[in-house]
């Protein structure tokens, strides 16, 4: 601890330099970054305290001590405040610090987190309660290739990744911890999500981005209409003869006019009004037409009060993502149905089952392919799953280890064959696949009862009555 | 009072009946009927003989497969093209490019047009800012296509799967033939009376009248909403002049190069009609006006023995002219006739007329339906119509070809019609042309 000014908190850890940095925090309640210039060096120290393992070190505040004339916003997003005048300023810095360590006092400890976008949007969550605000917003920013970042969201993920930042949040949203409101629409690159993109007029035949652009002229007389090139003889000069009738163009809109314009390709001479916009992705080369871009909404995050109940509470969050995909129903969806199955069950005589489908290992797979591949990955999985299975059955993804399906009207033998069938396959998927992954996979199998409340089936589903690996 | 009808004829004789109904029984009857008979039973039996020649020509065709250019001029046409397009990609013959020219439309043509490209449907779709007339558009379609053959077409039309096959095999069979017309039928026949009417004179017009005039060799327009032309042709004549009436000018302009012109029955497009009486008036005073304008003042040099004169070019331009314009007057002079030497007696004259034109109208249906084949039934649903297109060919139509035939003569009024603009008419106009 080295007091450095006056009215500044003693609890501060003071920086001078990357190289002076050391991960000791204990007993700090804030972090002074002095006279440190390079924006990829304060970078690096804010993403060590924010990624820090310990909650109470990643939320300390923390205050940026410079003549700042640039530094981008979405570093500015992860800093608390920045002061010019350690001996002015001084009081501010200890408010700042009393405020946020009033904030972390109230906010009870967070249990386990399973799944990592859970993690990402708790630590949001306390993050933006703890300083007192209500939204996350995001920053223009060079930080990464998509163009737009939520950076609080982005300093956990690798740059190449910082796409499922817009995935995570709306997912959040969806889980009803923000609302959202519209900032900006961006376009990526298909292939790495690259917001680095150049636009270019190219042939629509050959793709060529070599093109002239001519005016089309209409002669009156005889209504010959064709490029201005055609109306061009050589040793005429700028004079425009007609090809038809041989007559000179005297005067626009007398005795001929230009009604449009085109684009002659050069490489295969196609014409065409409208040029293809082609995209060239300046991050990895590939080219593509404006309407295979991915297209993403940019979007402001405020908090909800249930996202500050959260927060304050340490809410353990569980949110899915997976929703979203093909041939699954959302969680509510599914119980919906296996309700109404279970009172049909009483006037019908009919067997209908729950499966639970479990990968113990999944996580690590995930962790090695990202979290794009992982959404591939799950909807692949839910593919495998409802190839095997009637199209009147229903599938929810609880998580992306975790496959819940309601087989309806089926006997013991078929429901257990066709899981059975839906386990091997997907087992030998991921090996295939993943070079020779070996799923740890398990499932369950339970007969549904037209003599038990639904719900009560559903809630102790968990307890295993038939259970095969 | 219809036996004294019957009892007035029976004691006039033949000679008295062809004293007053001259112009019936030597122009009417002898061209709509007698010679539509004999040469629809020539052209039956010629087609039979010729099939040999028509399997060698399809095979020939299908082994070169050309590309054909399908150019498409129009102004506010969108509607239109996704019914057209997808007629275009049901045809047997499927090397295609279309191009649709969008002639200043001031309706979602425009967005219409660029959405079926950007789909692939249209290959080039070309947007004019500035209105420029329909042959500018069509001119500027002949200028972007690169097919062999160009085939030109209304928006509002759509074709049987084997029309575009069928229309450029007659090419393979005869390389002196420079354009082949496509035989045009009414779409929207049972929408009313005025389109059911359209449809009978359609019939008699264009299915039977031009297998007529082809077989003749004197056939004279190959219709604007379904005709193709070998590319090299087009080029040669230099593509279309300013209408109305372009497709007639063109067709004049093939016959003047040198070539010939066909007509293939087998080839059906189908195109929308007027569907009420004061917008059809509008269309056949246009079409009218164009004989006068064309037949008479531009091409007028087709009746001088020059050294580019050609009997059977003289022979097309007449019978338009003849049928169009001497008949027309003719019948007046008929009618007069009429009313000053028999004025008591018309009111058996004026029946026996109207009867007259019904049976030769019916002699006419029934040779129409005689080649139909899988149109048979539909055709025959025509058949209650036939008193009525007594009245509407031989007064309405009539009425309409005479105001429009003075009113271009005296007038010149087709250079103010404002379905060709003004900038490029002012011109034609100034040209003679």
């Amino acid at each position: 601890m080295r007091p450095i000014g006056n009215n500044l908190p003693e609890s501060l850890k003071i920086i001078y330099s990357p190289t002076d940095f050391d991960e000791n925090f204990t007993g700090y309640l804030g972090v002074l970054l002095s006279n440190i210039s390079e924006p990829d060096q304060i970078r690096y120290i804010v993403r060590k305290i924010r990624l820090n393992e310990n909650e109470r070190v990643s939320l300390l505040p923390i205050i940026l001590h410079h003549d700042f004339k640039v530094l981008p916003d979405s570093l500015v997003n992860l800093v608390d405040l920045m002061i010019q005048d350690l001996q002015s300023q001084g009081h501010q810095v200890a408010d700042l610090v009393s405020s946020i360590q009033l904030a972390l006092q109230r906010m009870e400890p967070v249990g386990r987190v399973d799944k990592y976008e859970d993690f990402i949007i708790t630590r949001a969550l306390r993050f933006v309660y703890s300083r007192g605000k209500k939204v996350l917003s995001p920053a223009v920013s060079d930080d990464g290739p998509v163009g737009y970042v939520h950076s609080f969201i982005t300093q956990f993920m690798d740059k190449e990744y910082s796409l499922d930042q817009y995935d995570i949040l709306r997912t959040a949203a969806r889980e009803g911890y923000f609302s959202s409101e519209f900032v900006d629409i961006i376009y990526l690159c298909t292939k790495c999500h690259s917001g680095a993109l150049m636009y270019r007029e190219a042939c629509t035949a050959c793709n060529s981005t070599h093109l002239v652009q001519e005016d089309v002229v209409h002669h009156f007389p005889c209504a010959y209409v064709g490029p201005q090139s055609d109306f061009m003889t050589a040793g005429q000069g700028q004079d425009l003869i007609c090809p038809k009738c041989n007559k000179r163009l005297k005067h626009i809109g007398v005795d001929y006019d230009k009604p449009s314009s085109m684009f002659i390709c050069q490489q295969c001479s196609q014409r065409a009004q409208q040029p293809e916009i082609m995209v060239k992705c300046c991050s990895c080369r590939s080219d593509m037409s404006v309407e295979h871009l991915i297209k993403r909404e940019v979007l402001r995050y405020h908090v909800t009060a249930k996202g500050l109940h959260a927060a304050v509470q340490g809410t353990t969050l569980s949110m899915n993502r997976f929703a979203d995909i093909t041939g699954t129903v959302s969680r509510e969806v599914f119980d919906l149905f296996v309700t109404q199955e279970v009172e049909r069950m009483k006037i019908a005589k009919i067997e209908s089952y729950l499966a639970r489908l479990e990968f113990s290992n999944l996580i690590d797979l995930f962790q090695k392919i990202g979290n794009d591949a992982q959404m591939m990955l799950v909807t692949d999985i839910v593919n495998l799953i409802r190839s095997n299975i009637a199209s009147s059955d229903i599938v929810t993804v609880e998580n992306s280890s975790t496959f819940l399906v309601a087989l309806f009207d089926r006997k013991h033998e078929e429901a257990i064959n066709s899981i059975s069938k839906v386990t091997i396959e997907i087992k030998k998927s991921l090996r295939d696949n993943h070079h020779d992954f070996q799923a740890e996979a398990s499932f369950s199998l339970r007969k549904l009862t037209a003599f038990k409340d639904a719900g009560e089936q559903l809630k102790t589903f968990a307890g295993v009555e038939e259970k095969e690996s | 009072m219809i036996e004294d009808f019957f009892s007035y004829w029976q004691s006039q004789g033949l000679s008295a009946f062809v004293r007053v109904f001259w112009f019936f029984v030597f122009f009417e009857f002898t061209r709509y009927v007698l010679i539509d008979y004999i040469i629809v039973m020539y052209y039956v039996i010629r087609r039979k003989l010729r099939q040999r020649r028509w399997d060698l020509a399809r095979h020939a065709l299908l082994a070169e497969m050309p590309m054909v250019s399908v150019v498409v001029p129009g102004r506010n046409e969108g509607p239109h093209l996704f019914t057209l397009v997808r007629s275009l990609a049901e045809q047997t013959y499927s090397n295609l490019e279309i191009i649709v020219v969008d002639d200043g439309s001031d309706d979602n043509t425009a967005v219409i047009g660029k959405s079926l490209e950007r789909a692939g449907l249209i290959t080039i779709f070309v947007r004019n800012e500035e209105r420029g007339g329909k042959a500018s558009a069509a001119n500027l379609a002949l200028r972007l296509a690169k097919g062999k053959f160009i085939v030109h077409l209304d928006a509002d039309s759509s074709f049987h799967h084997d029309a575009i096959e069928n229309a450029l095999i007659p090419f393979y069979m005869d390389e002196k033939i420079g354009g082949v017309g496509g035989s045009l039928e009414v779409r929207n026949r049972e929408k009313n009376l005025c389109t059911s009417l359209q449809a009978i004179e359609y019939l008699k017009t264009i299915t039977m009248g031009r297998i007529v005039t082809s077989t003749l060799g004197i056939y004279p327009i190959i219709s604007g909403a379904f005709g193709v032309f070998r590319r090299d042709v087009m080029q040669k004549i230099k593509g279309w002049d300013i209408g109305p009436g372009l497709d007639g000018d063109l067709t004049v302009k093939i016959r003047k190069a040198g070539f010939q012109v066909h007509f293939e029955p087998t080839s059906v497009g189908l195109t929308s009609v007027p569907t009420n009486f004061v917008r059809l008036a509008g269309q056949r005073l246009r079409w009218s006006k164009s004989v006068i304008r064309f037949r008479v003042r531009k091409h007028g040099s087709v009746f001088y023995p020059d050294e580019n004169f050609s009997f059977i070019n003289m022979l097309a331009s007449s019978e338009s002219i003849l049928y169009g314009v001497i008949f027309n007057i003719l019948w007046y002079i008929n009618l007069f006739d009429q009313i000053i030497h028999f004025p008591r007696q018309l009111i058996f004259i004026l029946p026996m007329s109207y009867l007259l034109y019904v049976i030769a109208n019916f002699f006419q249906f029934f040779l129409i339906l005689s080649i139909s084949h899988e149109d048979f039934f539909k055709r025959l649903r025509l058949v209650p119509y036939l008193p009525l297109i007594v009245i509407y060919n031989g007064l309405y139509l009539r009425v309409i070809r005479t105001i429009a035939h003075i009113s271009e003569i005296f007038f010149f009024t087709s250079y103010k019609d404002p379905w060709n603009p003004a900038k490029t008419s002012r011109h034609a106009q100034t040209m003679k042309i």
